[in-house]
């Protein structure tokens, strides 16, 4: 199947609609033009940054085996990759202009904005996760003759944030979520802790 | 040579290697199997896993995450219509069909055999050419590594971005300039660090792995809160040996099409399993062709022979010069070098005998890979039963986990986080991220041997250059070939 603009959104919807996986790179490719001219921008920018700061860096004898000569070099080429995608886009963008009345069937837009606000509530979540996992740290111990039974702060932190993702996305219910999310965190955590000897983050 | 071969095949039959690696297998599969878990997503997550491994075992236990997680695709592709993998497409267009027809358990039976023929085809093209490439390997110096790597991100940008190379090459450069991140090796100035004391280490290539094929998977398939049903019962799953047979030719044809491309680094099983389908389809019999695209276990044989015979493929280049064939084989090569062990053309020197144990590794791995898909068809059905919305969720602390475990250090961690965004908004853009895993991992080689081949060539001509490093000048070509192809070929 061919990549044009037309067939990503409708892969991406198609898979958005079924639920089905068409592939780990498969929406790579082609974009709308807008989305083109803002991605040109930002590597134009990246580039110019990257060439300018790649001189300012200090080399002590001579240029050629300073640490900027290869990012000076990769700069560059971000920069007029960034003009091929500007020129790409625009060509694009003229096309479609030409053809006008000729829309794509599917609504894209509408499934993309109610996907962007769970993708940002569950970035969100995330980012708090991992925060939290940074800045409390404890661990309870219980020894018994036979074994020691340790919880820190990754199993009092992760599971009820798992569970809320699962009542979130999931829809089960909350005891269920809970449960499923407890049962996973003190797997891994046994694994990774008793099994491999590998300290947990936020606990150990 | 005969005695380290002895020694490294007694080291890898040891009972704890082999629960190793049957773990890892399983883990593999389950893993594949599952929809959307790509072979690279398991590779880079249960690298985590192996921290607390001694290098041998460590070894062993990725090469059967890698072995199982490779053949794990074809189940759901079969069973459910869903490919597990990216390369298990094929396999699902021929499979379900006859899945549908009631012949499910055959079909997977035949994968299953595929898949075991495949590997060996692998292994055995990869003992009898390593010799070979490591007497080619030897003569590159900093030039020669120097173009090997920008060849290698120049091809995965190509080939990971649909018909838009461009935007492979763009994710290939970004990471080019991730990798220049923290204090040079060679004068020890600090690039792009902005100041911050922790970015002096570097970007480490694990946690942004796992951010960019994990979270970056997570934040794309959470928000679709569709689950669906599958059916429950797979019927009889008989490993048909004489439908092998029948098929031979297209077994080795395609076993010798996965190996090859699987050596060409950045081209991975994807590539290899649709070029095998498709030059199957091309040379098959009148009446075998009629079935093509309708459940042919031609198909099946093609596309699985490939993608397997695809493993060995892949650590031809990563072994011999430490250049991995695909994003998979990266993180074999991030698994060994976090053991100590540098992998390219001076691997027999540092690591003597190291090469005969992952031939024997991937020969254990392959038994064990068939005896533990038989096993682990059933279990995997039930598996299926659940939804994505619930399976998803699970994975966000193994990827906190493992991006922490590699270093024990949260930074990492944040590293990790951040590559999840930006790899989700790469995606909304249409970036393809394997090449930047790739340049990431392959830059500092870049940024070295370049700056060491510009001194040597301090007092020398262009003409000169190109006359005396005659390998260097074949690559060049190749290099610039690979531009070429990308751009105008496609666009034709």
């Amino acid at each position: 199947m061919t990549n044009t603009p037309e067939n990503r959104w409708e892969n991406e919807a198609n898979e958005t609609l079924t639920g089905k996986f068409t592939g780990e790179e498969a929406s790579s490719g082609y974009s709308s033009p807008q989305n083109d001219f803002i991605s040109s921008a930002v590597v134009a920018v990246v580039g110019l940054g990257a060439m300018w700061m790649a001189t300012k860096l200090d080399y002590p004898d001579t240029i050629l085996t300073s640490p900027g000569v290869l990012p000076f070099f990769t700069g560059g080429c971000l920069i007029i990759m960034a003009a091929a995608l500007l020129f790409s886009a625009l060509r694009r963008k003229r096309a479609e202009n030409s053809r006008k009345g000729v829309s794509i069937s599917i609504s894209s837009s509408k499934i993309s904005s109610r996907q962007m606000r769970q993708t940002l509530v569950l970035g969100f979540i995330v980012l708090v996760y991992v925060l939290l996992l940074d800045q409390i740290n404890f661990t309870w111990r219980y020894h018994t003759p036979l074994y020691t039974f340790n919880v820190g702060s990754f199993e009092v932190i992760s599971i009820p944030l798992i569970a809320g993702i699962l009542y979130y996305f999931w829809r089960g219910t909350i005891i269920k979520c809970f449960i499923i999310s407890a049962l996973m965190i003190f797997f891994l955590a046994i694994v990774f802790r008793d099994g491999f000897q590998i300290l947990l983050p936020g606990s150990g | 040579m005969f005695e380290q071969i002895i020694s490294q095949f007694l080291l890898a039959i040891g009972p704890w290697m082999l629960v190793v690696c049957l773990l890892g297998v399983s883990l593999g599969i389950l893993w594949g199997a599952m929809p959307g878990l790509s072979t690279t997503m398991a590779m880079a997550l249960l690298i985590g896993l192996s921290v607390g491994m001694s290098q041998y075992v460590a070894i062993m236990f990725m090469l059967g995450v890698y072995t199982g997680s490779v053949f794990g695709g074809a189940i759901s592709a079969v069973l459910i219509n869903i490919p597990g993998t990216p390369d298990a497409v094929p396999t699902m267009m021929e499979g379900h069909p006859l899945a549908k027809k009631g012949e499910g358990g055959l079909a997977l039976g035949t994968a299953i055999a595929a898949s075991f023929l495949g590997n060996w085809i692998g292994i055995l093209l990869l003992i009898l050419f390593i010799p070979a490439i490591l007497f080619i390997a030897l003569e590159f110096r900093s030039w020669e590594m120097f173009l090997l790597s920008m060849w290698g991100i120049a091809i995965c940008g190509s080939m990971s971005s649909g018909e838009m190379p461009l935007k492979g090459w763009i994710s290939g450069w970004i990471g080019l300039l991730i990798s220049f991140v923290g204090v040079d090796i060679v004068h020890g100035t600090p690039r792009y660090t902005f100041g911050f004391l922790l970015l002096e280490d570097g970007i480490s290539y694990i946690p942004l792995l796992i951010g960019l094929f994990g979270l970056t998977e997570i934040l794309k398939v959470l928000p679709q809160d569709n689950p669906y049903s599958i059916p429950s019962k797979v019927g009889k799953i008989i490993p048909p040996f004489s439908t092998l047979f029948k098929y031979a030719r297209s077994s080795v044809r395609s076993g010798l099409i996965g190996t090859i491309i699987g050596a060409i680094p950045g081209a991975g099983a994807n590539v290899a399993s649709f070029l095998s389908y498709d030059i199957g389809r091309r040379r098959a019999k009148e009446e075998e062709k009629k079935k093509w695209g309708k459940g042919s276990y031609e198909a099946i044989v093609c596309a699985e022979v490939a993608n397997n015979a695809n493993v060995g493929g892949s650590m031809l280049p990563t072994l011999t010069l430490g250049i991995p064939g695909n994003a998979a084989a990266a993180a074999i090569l991030a698994a060994l070098e976090m053991k100590n062990v540098v992998l390219g053309p001076t691997i027999q020197t540092e690591n003597p005998g190291i090469i005969y144990f992952i031939y024997i590794g991937l020969i254990i791995a392959n038994f064990l890979m068939y005896g533990m898909a038989i096993i682990l068809i059933k279990p995997c059905v039930r598996l299926f039963s659940l939804p994505r919305t619930l399976l998803m969720p699970l994975i966000i602390p193994i990827c906190i986990v493992g991006s922490y475990a590699v270093h024990l250090n949260y930074f990492d961690v944040y590293i990790m986080f951040i590559s999840g965004i930006v790899g989700y908004i790469l995606y909304r853009f249409g970036f393809p991220l394997a090449p930047m895993v790739l340049a990431v991992i392959l830059g500092p080689m870049a940024d070295e041997n370049l700056r060491r081949a510009l001194l040597v060539f301090e007092d020398k001509g262009i003409l000169e250059i190109l006359w005396d490093r005659k390998l260097g000048t074949v690559l060049l070509f190749v290099v610039l070939y690979t531009f070429y192809d990308g751009i105008f070929r496609r666009k034709s």
